[in-house]
């Protein structure tokens, strides 16, 4: 029997798809089916009846439903964008803040870095309502709250000649410091194994060239660490997206638990594949300016 | 080799940083730390204050936090109603399978992505970044259907063909329902580790794959000896992710295994089963709000404890990946 000959091309292309064969079947079978039977949800008329739900195919009436009759849709899906614009880059610069220090040598350093893991083990899981209800509690209970406060420096900011909305998002930060912790978590995780996986040579190299703490952080800590950076973008702006707070997502799922299946998941589908495409141009970008390497 | 910490005091000694400096540095250093984990570790410390206290002090106003005695009283009575070992059994048995499925197929995923270039590959990386962005809970109901009549990635409809019934096969209540979609990259949060494993990989200098190529090894051979010998750290990673996050599941564990005997898919009825199972016991006693409350969260103690303690032991591994990659210099 003759060896089937392909070219070299050909050849790598079909490894590559063989990497990739067990992720595409279960894509196909566990997300993308379900998500297409959404994708139909959003474009029928649902109807329970006495003999069971039936699903009529109406068009895009759902969607114009979504956007043009309803006129929560489009404002909450703005202020979501708004939140997740000024979230974003505080949390990208906190956790890697976080990330460097922590990678460091110093005593107590297991400690610390399990007490920054442990807001994703809680926040994650059936405590979370539990610890969240509990600190609310002590938290009026003895007004310890008035610790994540800064209302008191908004006159001194403000004296200092500054805007008022520069000033009110300082304030809405330090007030909001305590979830931003709770989720820095995976992003800490993330930049640290990034910051641990830079060879030590090029430490050196910095060091021969007498370059000092600064511009080691800038010249190699920064570049090794870019891919995980464009992670943890990618991520934090899905987290903050997708968090059950964000008016868009309360809107989508208020209409689900409405048994109004249809315009939620008409709104859900547009609110996905719009962050989608923000996110395709994000990495478009990326690669094209910032990186030699496309994913 | 030089740790990159003796390096970095090195380079700051060179540019003759007095050690006050340095001293006054750490402080500050240890002062951030300190505060900004006491807002993390919040949770944890009304945990332990609330779970060892006597129940009696939980309505005593001089006691905020440090209880004025201890008891382990909480955990004896909580063990009575609930039945840890074998949940911690069960959910460590379904959490570290769907994990170490997760690594497997996700790692290959991400490889193939990172390294090769087919058609369609743009289009699998947006699918990727979809899988990332859908919530599970918006496409809960036609997941839930698609397992309930699962038909063998349609090969089920092509047997309806000729024996005119479709042939399904119900997975719903049973195990393979968590790990048949972890298996084939489509588990919790998969789509992320996906991403991970790609952008960690492209990363990665192709020097040493190209001469494993040369020298006649073949890609299967190349990524296991050559490629995956370098990742520690990031297998690292991505395992404590998805450990932690099939740990805490309760949202897939009980729509789709029906009565999970997991950790977290049994804490959230927890409370009513104390509140049934101790005014029962103690009868005629009065409702007692403070020992559910203090028995919960001993229950919760004893879910965070195990993921908690895989962290500390596995996060020395970080440091250890570097030495062994064989990439450097």
């Amino acid at each position: 029997m003759k060896r089937l000959r392909l070219s070299y091309e050909r050849r790598r292309a079909l490894t590559g798809f063989l990497f990739l064969l067990p992720f595409i079947i279960g894509a196909l079978t566990f997300f993308l089916r379900p998500f297409i039977g959404t994708v139909v949800y959003s474009l029928s008329k649902i109807e329970y009846g006495d003999s069971g739900t039936t699903v009529d195919f109406l068009g895009f009436k759902n969607y114009t439903d979504a956007f043009v009759s309803n006129s929560e849709f489009l404002p909450a899906f703005l202020d979501s964008l708004g939140n997740v614009l000024y979230e974003v880059p505080f949390i990208l610069v906190f956790s890697l803040a976080l990330a460097v220090v922590l990678c460091g040598e110093f005593k107590g350093r297991t400690f610390f870095r399990a007490a920054f893991f442990l807001p994703l083990i809680i926040s994650t899981g059936p405590a979370a309502a539990a610890a969240q209800g509990s600190a609310s509690g002590l938290y009026s209970a003895d007004n310890s709250i008035m610790m994540f406060e800064a209302v008191s420096i908004e006159p001194l900011l403000m004296s200092f000649g500054l805007g008022e909305n520069f000033v009110s998002t300082i304030v809405g930060i330090i007030n909001n410091i305590f979830n931003l912790t709770l989720k820095s978590g995976v992003q800490i995780l993330i930049f640290i194994a990034g910051i641990k996986a830079i060879p030590t040579y090029l430490y050196e190299v910095t060091q021969i060239e007498g370059a000092n703490r600064w511009e080691t952080f800038w010249l190699v800590t920064f570049r090794m660490i870019s891919p995980m950076l464009l992670i943890n973008i990618v991520y934090t702006v899905i987290d903050s997206f997708s968090d059950v707070n964000n008016p868009a997502m309360k809107f989508i799922n208020t209409m689900t638990q409405n048994l109004k299946i249809e315009i939620g998941s008409a709104a859900a589908t547009v609110y996905f594949i719009s962050i989608l495409l923000l996110l395709l141009i994000v990495i478009g970008l990326w690669n094209r300016f910032l990186s030699d390497d496309a994913v | 080799m030089l740790s990159k910490a003796i390096l970095q005091n090195r380079i700051t000694e060179k540019r003759g940083l007095k050690g006050a400096g340095r001293v006054i540095g750490s402080l500050f250093r240890l002062a951030v730390l300190i505060s900004l984990s006491v807002v993390a570790l919040f949770p944890v410390i009304y945990m332990f204050s609330v779970a060892f206290r006597p129940y009696e002090q939980m309505s005593d106003p001089t006691v905020v936090w440090i209880p004025k005695s201890l008891t382990l009283y909480n955990f004896k009575r909580l063990l009575e109603v609930f039945d840890y070992p074998t949940a911690l059994l069960n959910t460590a048995k379904i959490t570290l399978i769907c994990t170490l499925l997760t690594m497997i197929t996700c790692s290959a995923a991400g490889y193939g992505l990172a390294r090769y270039r087919f058609k369609g590959q743009k289009l699998v990386l947006a699918v990727v970044i979809l899988m990332i962005i859908v919530p599970p809970q918006n496409i809960l109901i036609s997941s839930f259907i698609d397992l309930k009549y699962f038909d063998f990635f349609g090969l089920g409809r092509i047997v309806g063909l000729f024996t005119g019934e479709p042939l399904t096969y119900s997975l719903i209540g049973k195990e393979l329902s968590m790990y048949l979609p972890a298996a084939l990259g489509s588990g919790i949060r998969s789509g992320l580790f996906i991403l991970i494993f790609s952008r960690f990989y492209a990363g990665l200098p192709k020097e040493l794959e190209d001469a494993a190529a040369i020298d006649g090894c073949n890609p299967l051979n190349t990524y296991i000896r050559v490629v995956l010998p370098s990742a520690t750290s990031i297998f690292v990673v991505v395992f404590l992710l998805s450990f932690v996050w099939y740990w805490n599941d309760y949202y897939f564990t009980n729509t789709f295994m029906r009565d999970s005997m997991t950790l977290a898919g049994q804490l959230p009825a927890l409370k009513s089963k104390i509140d049934v199972t101790i005014h029962n016991i103690s009868s005629g006693a009065v409702i007692n709000d403070d020992l559910v409350t203090t028995m919960t969260q001993a229950a919760y103690i004893l879910m965070i404890a195990p993921p908690i303690a895989l962290y500390v032991v596995l996060q020395r591994k970080f440091t250890e990946s570097i030495e062994r990659s064989g990439i450097v210099g």
